[in-house]
């Protein structure tokens, strides 16, 4: 058995790598993810997958229903970290798949997949509490600035972590971005990253100041200009695990069930066979049992 | 300890006892949990005359570095020349047994234990036993909750029976503590104490000690007290059981706290043990049917899951007469959990009823969990169903459990779906190979198809365990057909699951239906257009070549393999190499 | 699907205290008092929809919405009830209606895009999107076809008296002790916007704290805090009822200046932030009251 093949057991076991090993992981990876477009060919069939957020024991549960890789071809669509308690050894998991089995899987990055956001949303303070030392964050991170930007399948559905961008019109454009970088806080990388759609007409403007929203006709558009039928992306959390929108040219999928282990969601996968025949599944957070986390309840404290 | 630095070949030393009195806690950590190099490194006598000593005065340090400190010191015996020194020892700990961190103090129990089992006698006279004294009488409550660790380990080694006395004296006045937190550590020492001393001893002394813990106005101290129950009763004889335990038990599981109550409710099948079936019924029955009907869930769980325990030590007229009933009730209770724990453990009470009784009255019990709203309560029913097949027979219990199997094979949660797939090979041998095939044939066929990947995975595991069950030829007829017709499915995922019950069925039918029918559909996946079904392929090939002749595994199925190796996919060109590499090997062989 | 959701009950206690416990442990009866929550997952998108219409049309609403949950405090006798609830706090956001916060990358996007906005002729959205709301519960009073009840109003006026430290202060068993999520939003991860009530029942008074704290990453902070106790030791027929509110905000370089924690860890949740504002206090106070319910 190869360093690779025990990596992946041992993070199926949801121990983490020893620091070594994950530098030596993050290196290959780099190898591999240096060579993919910004738009990532992916071939059908593929199970499509939205944000997991660090929760690795619901990551088992997805890949109960979904199957095992590389059996089941798998595309995650970013936010792999923060949030959840176990962002390293969800990453480090999907990565090492993804250096064993390049074709099988493809990882494209989210908007948490950035040194500014994990500072703040948990995933540096995880590797600092489990390492002891920042240096594993500083590989995952370094790893993050090649991670591909988006994915077309059989050139009909495209993927991307948060939606469009005014910048961008044609796939041509997303492929001519320098994306070996920090997300930006502008340009078209941050706003793939970044934006919702929203039921409007043309291009919005986040009340934040910062983000775009783009309504179901520039959806059209898009999706006419590139010849493709669908737009699949994930970044928000949507209830029932998926939720079509403009007359189903746009879905959004979620794949972290119980978010934050008390929001009591179900998540779902996007199941893509050959034909491209579209099916969804969902699934419900790993029970208790599975997790090793106990039932929080409440302690009673002397508030003021 | 100055001059250890000028000592060239002691330089890395210095270092550690220098990092000793760090400013930074990591490096003081550091040097503690490498206490044992530097002992080795200064030698048995140095280490005596200045490290121990030195050690000795750090106690006010972070609790990481006294918790590092703490262990390292119950294992150093060794490093101060032997158990004759070992006394030295106690004193460093004997300062970590008042701090006031629990985590600190327990480690200072747990090392000062250990090293006293090594002190020569002499040393337990002249130093132990002074020591627990010294404990006894702090003045800060923190050390005698320690002394409380501490005297059964002390009363263990002493050697004099006016030092056991001493020991027991000190145990009786910390059981009266003003503190309740020392009272608390004196409950939760009372088996251990109870363990070390005679059996005389234990019913005029402890078992009194132990009464009036169980009396104690602070909840916490009777939790801990009524924990005592099952061990001390399996200690004492049954009479003193009887008067002592047995009281204190049937107060207990009408105590205030339902926490006291939901622990008596854990405590009472060991009592039934050791009272025995006749004395328990009259003594035990009637608090237990009270702990049943509780007022409050928890206990009531607590209570539900033991009842299997207590039944199975009870003779079955009681069990059916007093306690089916309560059963009945706890069935239907309002708390899903109640219903949860009771469905975990009703069908191990079918041993203790008999076959009829188990019929008359256990099994509308079950169906009716099996038809709970809740997934986990039927799910710990259907793990179970094995023993009440054992007891009842597979006809009846076929018949009144089919339909509720050919609900749950549907129902909407995987897992409960899984458990049903799991208890099907058990299912299969009791039914028989006609009734089963009318019953559940199709059922097993449509698993294949599930939308959940790992049902698939254990449907294709059935199959194996069904055909091993009824033979080649009912396997011939009823499996390889039907599975075979399913591998057009235009979805490779629904492909995949076909090639891996193929293989799964090889081993289990006749050498002519592996060639003739199952390898040619296997075969032809390699020219699938997904690489992942070719992959597959390869790794189905591979556990076929030991089930073939060597003509047919070099004539179709090494071509095969040779043709999927020089594809393009990286994948179907690895699984394929792997899988030629076997083949050299079992050829060859 | 083996999820607790009920509050801590301290049974015991709660006997002693010669009061009940509610079925399905949902709460207390206790001095006259029905204390109850109920802590549900949160609205599925359908809801939000029907929630979105009742609210003026609403853009948007936080993405963890717990539109089931509630604590509620009903005094049968005088038919005080107090309840905290989600939408309830949504209307008040809407009709604060509160000029946007700008985000800390805000200028720099701007100004990287000046050209694609205007090519894209994009529209600026503007509500307030950190789900601040000034809600500090829901009051009314239940009649129950009580006619005795029925006519009264009740309403909060000002008072110098403040609520009995001591009181609160005091080891007594918590009877009843619960915390509800009422919604949270992650401002797609600009910060946190949350809305939480904590209850706490004991033998001689009850207390409840409702918190609203919002965190914009590099902006600002807010706490609004409203604390209510009604104290039973008092042998009157109405509920003594006192409330306090108290609000805090303030944006980073503001509060830092006045000595306040930088931006950071300090500031990780609303405990830590309604430390960290204790140091800058009373810079960042705007607003602090204490009133009695007054019922006639």
């Amino acid at each position: 058995m190869s360093d690779l093949d025990r990596w992946i057991e041992q993070l199926k076991r949801c121990e983490p790598l020893a620091e070594k090993n994950v530098k030596v992981l993050c290196e290959k990876a780099l190898e591999v993810l240096v060579e993919e477009s910004n738009v990532q060919r992916v071939d059908a069939p593929v199970t499509i997958c939205g944000d997991i957020h660090g929760q690795f024991f619901d990551l088992m549960e997805l890949f109960k229903v979904g199957g095992e890789c590389p059996q089941t071809n798998y595309l995650f669509m970013g936010d792999f970290v923060d949030r959840g308690f176990y962002s390293v050894e969800t990453f480090l998991l999907l990565l090492a798949l993804k250096v064993r089995y390049p074709d099988r899987i493809t990882l494209i990055r989210g908007n948490h997949e950035s040194r500014q956001i994990t500072q703040v949303y948990g995933f540096y303070d995880e590797c600092l509490r489990k390492y002891g030392s920042v240096n594993v964050w500083r590989y995952c991170t370094d790893i993050f600035d090649y991670l591909s930007l988006s994915a077309l399948i059989d050139n009909r559905i495209f993927c991307v972590h948060g939606g469009l961008s005014p910048a961008v019109s044609t796939l041509d454009q997303i492929r001519t971005i320098d994306r070996k970088q920090e997300v930006p806080h502008d340009g078209a990388m941050c706003d793939l990253l970044w934006s919702d759609p929203e039921d409007i007409e043309g291009w919005g403007l986040s009340p934040r100041g910062a983000g775009y929203l783009f309504g179901g006709d520039i959806c059209t558009n898009f999706n006419h200009t590139n010849k493709i039928e669908l737009i699949c992306r994930a970044h928000q959390l949507v209830t029932e695990g998926y939720k079509w929108m403009f007359n189903d040219q746009l879905v959004t999928v979620w794949s972290a069930p119980n978010y934050c282990y008390r929001c009591g969601n179900v998540a779902a996968i996007l199941e893509l066979d050959e034909h491209l025949n579209k099916s969804f599944k969902v699934f419900e957070a790993a029970p208790q049992d599975v997790r090793g986390v106990p039932a929080k309840k409440a302690a009673p404290d002397y508030f003021l | 300890m100055e001059d250890s630095k000028t000592d060239d070949g002691l330089y890395p030393i210095a270092i550690l006892i220098d990092e000793l009195k760090n400013e930074d806690v990591a490096l003081r950590l550091n040097s503690v949990r490498r206490l044992s190099t530097i002992a080795l490194a200064l030698g048995e006598e140095r280490t005596r005359r200045e490290l121990i000593p030195f050690i000795s005065e750090s106690n006010d340090d972070e609790d990481e570095v006294l918790l590092a400190l703490a262990e390292e010191l119950g294992r150093f015996i060794p490093y101060v020349g032997g158990p004759d020194y070992g006394h030295i020892l106690l004193s460093p700990l004997e300062n970590l047994c008042s701090v006031e961190e629990t985590v600190v103090r327990d480690k200072a129990v747990q090392s000062l234990g250990a090293i006293a089992c090594e002190l020569p006698a002499k040393s337990i006279s002249e130093f132990l036993v002074p020591l627990v004294k010294r404990l006894a009488g702090g003045e800060w409550f923190t050390s005698r909750i320690s002394c409380c660790g501490l005297l059964p380990v002390a009363h263990r080694v002493s050697r004099q029976e006016s030092e056991q006395q001493e020991v027991r004296g000190l145990y009786r006045i910390l059981s009266q503590d003003d503190t309740p937190m020392v009272r608390r550590a004196a409950a939760q020492n009372l088996s251990a104490m109870a363990e070390t001393v005679e059996q005389d001893v234990l019913s005029q002394e402890i078992c009194p000690i132990f009464i009036k813990l169980t009396q104690d106005d602070q909840d916490s101290v009777r939790l801990l007290a009524v924990q005592c129950c099952g061990p001390l009763a399996r200690t004492l004889s049954k009479s003193e059981c009887l008067s002592s335990v047995v009281p204190v038990v049937q107060r207990f599981a009408q105590d205030k706290s339902w926490r006291v109550r939901y622990n008596v409710a854990q405590q009472l099948y060991m009592l039934c043990a050791a009272l025995g079936a006749d004395c328990s019924r009259v003594e035990i029955v009637p608090p237990f049917l009270k702990l049943l009907r509780d007022s409050e869930a928890e206990v009531r769980v607590a209570a539900a899951s033991k009842v299997a325990s207590v039944s199975n030590l009870l003779d079955a007229e009681t069990v059916i007469r007093v306690v089916l009933p309560c059963v009945k009730v706890l069935a239907a209770d309002s708390s899903q959990y109640v219903r949860s724990a009771l469905a975990a453990v009703v069908m191990e009470m079918a041993p203790a009823l008999g076959k009829a009784a188990t019929i008359e009255h256990l099994l509308p019990v079950f169906l009716s969990l099996l038809k709970d709203d809740v997934p986990d309560v039927r799910l710990n029913i259907i793990s179970k169903l094995d023993q009440v097949n054992q007891v009842i027979g597979i006809d009846l219990l076929g018949e009144s459990l089919m339909p509720a199997i050919e609900n749950l094979a549907d129902d909407n949660h995987w897992r409960v779906r899984l458990a049903i797939i799991k208890y099907i090979p058990l299912l299969a041998t009791q039914l028989g190979a006609d009734v089963f095939q009318q019953q559940l044939g199709q059922q097993c066929m449509r698993w294949l198809e599930d939308q959940v990947f790992c049902i698939r995975e254990a449907a294709t595991q059935n199959l194996q365990k069904l055909a091993a069950e009824f033979g080649p030829e009912w396997a011939k007829e009823h499996l390889v057909p039907q599975v075979l017709a399913m591998v057009n499915n235009s979805h490779y995922l629904y492909r995949m699951t076909i090639l891996t019950a193929v293989a799964a069925l090889a081993p289990a039918v006749s050498h002519e239906v592996l060639c003739n029918s199952m390898l040619p559909v296997v075969i032809s996946c390699a020219k699938d257009k997904v690489p992942n079904i070719k992959f597959t392929v390869a790794k189905m090939l591979e556990r076929l070549v030991p089930l073939v002749d060597a003509a047919v595994a070099e004539h179709t199925i090494k071509p095969c393999l040779m043709e999927l190796a020089d594809d393009s996919d990286a994948d179907v060109q690895f699984f394929a190499q792997h899988a030629l590499q076997s083949c050299e090997v079992v050829t060859a062989a | 699907m083996n999820r607790r959701t009920s509050g801590t009950i301290d049974e015991p206690a709660i006997k002693a205290a010669g009061s009940q416990i509610l079925d399905d442990n949902t709460g207390v009866l206790h001095k006259g008092w029905r204390i109850e929550t109920r802590k549900a997952p949160i609205s599925k998108d359908a809801e939000l929809d029907a929630y979105k219409a009742t609210l003026d049309n609403a853009k948007n609403l936080p993405e963890q919405l717990f539109g089931d949950s509630f604590l509620r405090l009903s005094h049968a006798a005088s038919g005080v009830c107090l309840e905290f609830k989600a939408l309830d706090a949504l209307h008040a956001w809407r009709k604060d209606d509160r000029p946007p916060v700008r985000v800390g990358t805000a200028q720099d996007w701007m100004k990287a895009r000046q050209k694609d906005v205007e090519a894209s002729g994009a529209v600026t959205f503007e509500y307030d999107w950190t789900y601040t709301t000034s809600y500090k519960g829901t009051l009314r009073i239940e009649s129950n076809g009580d006619a005795s009840v029925s006519g009264r109003t009740a309403e909060w006026v000002p008072t110098n008296e403040q609520m009995d430290r001591s009181l609160l202060m005091a080891r007594d068993p918590i009877l009843f002790f619960d915390e509800v999520p009422l919604y949270e939003s992650e401002l797609d991860d600009n910060g946190a916007s949350q809305l939480a009530v904590k209850v706490r029942v004991m033998p001689e008074c009850w207390f409840v704290l409702l918190r609203f704290w919002l965190r914009v990453d590099g902006v600002l902070v807010r706490l609004y805090e409203t604390r209510y106790m009604a104290d039973f030791r008092a042998s009157s027929e109405q509920p003594q009822l006192t409330r306090e509110v108290r609000c805090c905000e303030g944006t980073f370089d503001a509060l830092h200046a006045a000595g306040a924690p930088p931006d950071g860890p300090a500031y990780r949740d609303a405990d830590s932030t309604s430390t960290a504002l204790q140091a800058a206090a009373p810079i960042g106070v705007t607003e602090f009251c204490t009133e009695r319910l007054h019922i006639s």
